[in-house]
């Protein structure tokens, strides 16, 4: 009997091990079938891309090489991104904008797979002889394109890798979007200033290098600013029962929870919360971004901070809104909204450079202050947006309404 | 003091759901000496059905629940007959084995089926409605949650002890190869059992899938390993000791998380299971049943 329970529990090790794997798989399928259709889409203008780019190489046509996983577990943010960047050289195209010169983008599909990502922007470099690089769309690829694009001394610009080491190592490396601990930062700005709490808790997922990174700097800049922290709340990706934690939270009476994680679990966490009675205001990051599908009801007079707004009534946007729109069917998400301002900014630098040459488009890109829809962009020294604004949203009545803006610091 | 209160009612809410699943494992352990890995996976097929009886067909709570109760009694049968059965004598492993191939096939067929994405269960009862006593709150879900789970281990215990086929079970599990000689349809009471267990699971699949709104095809799988532990903990093969392994898990794991860190929850409970395995390896309320050879 002994025996065979030592087997068991060696077996149930197992088990776990195997529920995990397929776990993952589950999450890459889903991803992958829905947006199935939205990638047959995108593959289509691929192809006739590259058809149009293999008839006459024209001289004076400007290559833009992309990177995004147009498949596989992430295909959702690829897509969206990859979509945003076409569009705005279409748009670019339309109006001329280089002065006969037309912007050919030649997309890859990365599949998120980092030796893919780096073999296809040799490709790019090599065979396609491209001028800039917009991509790849996710921090891993990101990392691993950017020493191969400063050894090729190409201009890259990632649009939505947030992750802090892929810019600073490297000087023809930049993004578009902000960065993790400075979302954190802004975040506890907002706490301290807007919503005039006194008494803050923070709750984050331990399995998640994203939630880990905002609620570290979050609880940075909240403690400085001479705020108690009720409690500093760490639970598993795994659970599912916030009955406890929130038994708990009631009890220390926060005014504020900050919960910076992504939107199917901040609407379990939130939800749970409520119904425990907790009366408190809830703040979260740009990965509460989609709560509203699923949460609406329990995301009620919730904050959370994104990259970009449709709601957003600034003429850029609302032209960039509709453009997308028409042309994809759906509403733009943050990602798209990002890989649109990535295509403008690296048109702008051809433009104002007035060559193609690295050297100067980097130049350019140093000194560069232009206006997206996501943002001002200017970069530092290390290649971050500097400065960036973040828009503030509140669910109101099911939707999400722009409570602020905050410009950036 | 308030506080510890709520998080007793908390541990109870929690326990009631581990102690229904834990009693399929402990049932069909009792009875065929195997472990149903795929027991985890019955109650996310009973979320499910509930899931679409509540949704696409809108049929009233009560009604979705029994469609998605009976489904899963079927589905529990239709396993054992067909990839259980065939294995009733060959080496345990090997049932071990199909176990966990079964729960394999049915994950990533519902996925297959119904895609992976997180469907969110309907909050039918009100989630915010609860009884107050002070500032201690027993929601109504929670009330419900405690309330269907003791109905139906009470209705087990009745069926196990005051009926033919509970008696029939009860032989079965003591001795097979007598209680054939006595004249009982082993096969046929493998299979009453297998869809008791299921039922329960799937009772406790869909109290699951509406306290945390989610129903996604591998939500099986931690609820199940849980119940597991419960199971053990209480004495694998005795349905009392599994009802008090689910009900000391659920205990566990909120006191854990309430006054410790949610990140301890788990490990206290595995760790649990193997303080167990180590100095009771027949849990709290097993027999210690000599080896059959």
């Amino acid at each position: 009997m002994k025996k065979f329970m030592a087997v068991l529990v060696a077996l149930m090790l197992v088990l776990t091990a195997c529920g995990d794997a397929g776990k993952n798989q589950g999450t890459t399928d889903k991803k992958d079938e829905s947006t199935k259709t939205e990638t047959t889409k995108t593959e289509t203008t691929k192809t006739e891309t590259n058809a149009k780019d293999d008839a006459k190489a024209q001289t004076s046509d400007v290559k833009i090489g992309m990177l995004a996983p147009l498949s596989g577990p992430v295909a959702e943010y690829g897509v969206a991104s990859s979509n945003g960047t076409k569009l705005a050289f279409e748009m670019l195209n339309s109006k001329n904008y280089l002065e006969g010169k037309n912007i050919v983008p030649i997309a890859y599909d990365t599949e998120a797979d980092q030796t893919k990502a780096v073999n296809l922007f040799n490709k790019l470099v090599s065979n396609d002889e491209i001028v800039a690089l917009v991509g790849p769309v996710i921090s891993s690829t990101s990392l691993a394109v950017a020493p191969v694009a400063m050894d090729e001394n190409i201009l890259m610009i990632t649009p939505t890798g947030t992750h802090l080491d892929i810019t600073p190592d490297y000087p023809n490396v930049f993004r578009a979007c902000f960065i993790d601990p400075y979302q954190g930062m802004l975040a506890g700005q907002f706490a301290v200033e807007n919503l005039g709490a006194k008494k803050v808790a923070v709750v984050y997922n331990v399995g998640s290098d994203y939630s880990v990174g905002l609620a570290k700097e979050f609880t940075k800049v909240v403690e400085a600013a001479g705020l108690e922290i009720t409690n500093n709340e760490g639970y598993n990706e795994e659970d599912k029962d916030f009955s406890a934690l929130a038994a708990k939270l009631k009890a220390s009476a926060p005014e504020l929870i900050f919960v910076p994680d992504y939107y199917n679990k901040v609407g379990t966490i939130v939800g749970q919360f409520k119904a425990a009675g907790i009366e408190a205001a809830f703040l979260g990051g740009d990965g509460w971004d989609g709560v509203l599908a699923n949460f609406a009801k329990e995301a009620e007079g919730c904050y959370y901070l994104t990259h970009f707004s449709v709601n957003d009534p600034s003429n850029t946007t609302s032209e960039f809104v509709k453009a997308y729109k028409e042309k994809y069917g759906v509403e733009p998400s943050s990602f798209a909204a990002l890989g649109y301002d990535a295509g403008l900014v690296v048109a702008e630098a051809v433009k104002t450079a007035g060559s193609t040459n690295p050297e100067d488009l980097v130049k350019v890109m140093e000194n560069m202050q232009f206006q997206g829809v996501t943002g001002l962009l200017q970069f530092d020294e290390e290649g971050n947006p500097k400065n960036k604004d973040v828009t503030v949203i509140k669910v109101v009545d099911g939707k999400a309404t722009i409570e602020t803006k905050i410009k950036g610091k | 003091m308030e506080q510890l209160l709520q998080q007793i009612i908390n541990s109870l809410h929690v326990g009631s759901i581990y102690a229904l699943i834990a009693l399929g494992y402990t049932m069909v352990y009792g009875i065929v000496q195997l472990i149903n890995f795929a027991h985890g996976d019955i109650l996310m097929v009973g979320a499910y059905f509930a899931f679409f009886g509540l949704t696409a067909y809108r049929l009233p709570f009560g009604v979705s629940l029994l469609v998605a109760v009976i489904i899963c009694a079927l589905l529990g049968m239709l396993i054992d007959k067909i990839a259980y059965k065939p294995l009733r004598n060959a080496p345990r492993i090997s049932a071990l084995i199909t176990a966990l191939g079964v729960s394999m096939f049915l994950e990533n067929g519902f996925r297959y089926l119904f895609g992976a994405d997180t469907k969110r269960m309907p909050d039918i009862i009100g989630a915010e409605k609860a009884f107050r006593f002070g500032s201690v709150r027993i929601s109504h879900m929670t009330f419900i949650t405690i309330a269907v789970a003791v109905l139906f281990m009470l209705s087990l215990q009745l069926i196990v002890h005051y009926t033919k086929t509970g008696k029939a079970m009860r032989s079965v599990s003591e001795d097979t190869k007598a209680a054939q000689l006595m004249g009982i349809n082993v096969d046929r009471t493998i299979a009453i059992t297998f869809a008791i267990g299921s039922a329960l699971g799937a009772v406790g699949g869909i109290l699951y899938s509406m306290n945390y709104y989610e129903v996604q095809p591998y939500m099986g799988m931690m609820p199940g390993l849980k119940a597991f532990v419960a199971a053990v903990l209480g004495g694998i093969g005795s349905i009392p000791g599994a009802m008090l392994g689910g009900f000391v898990i659920g205990g566990v794991e909120t006191i854990t998380r309430g006054y410790i860190s949610s990140t301890w929850a788990d490990a206290f409970v595995f760790g649990i299971l193997i303080i167990v395995l180590i100095f009771k390896p027949t849990g709290i309320l097993g027999k210690n049943m000599k080896e059959k050879v």
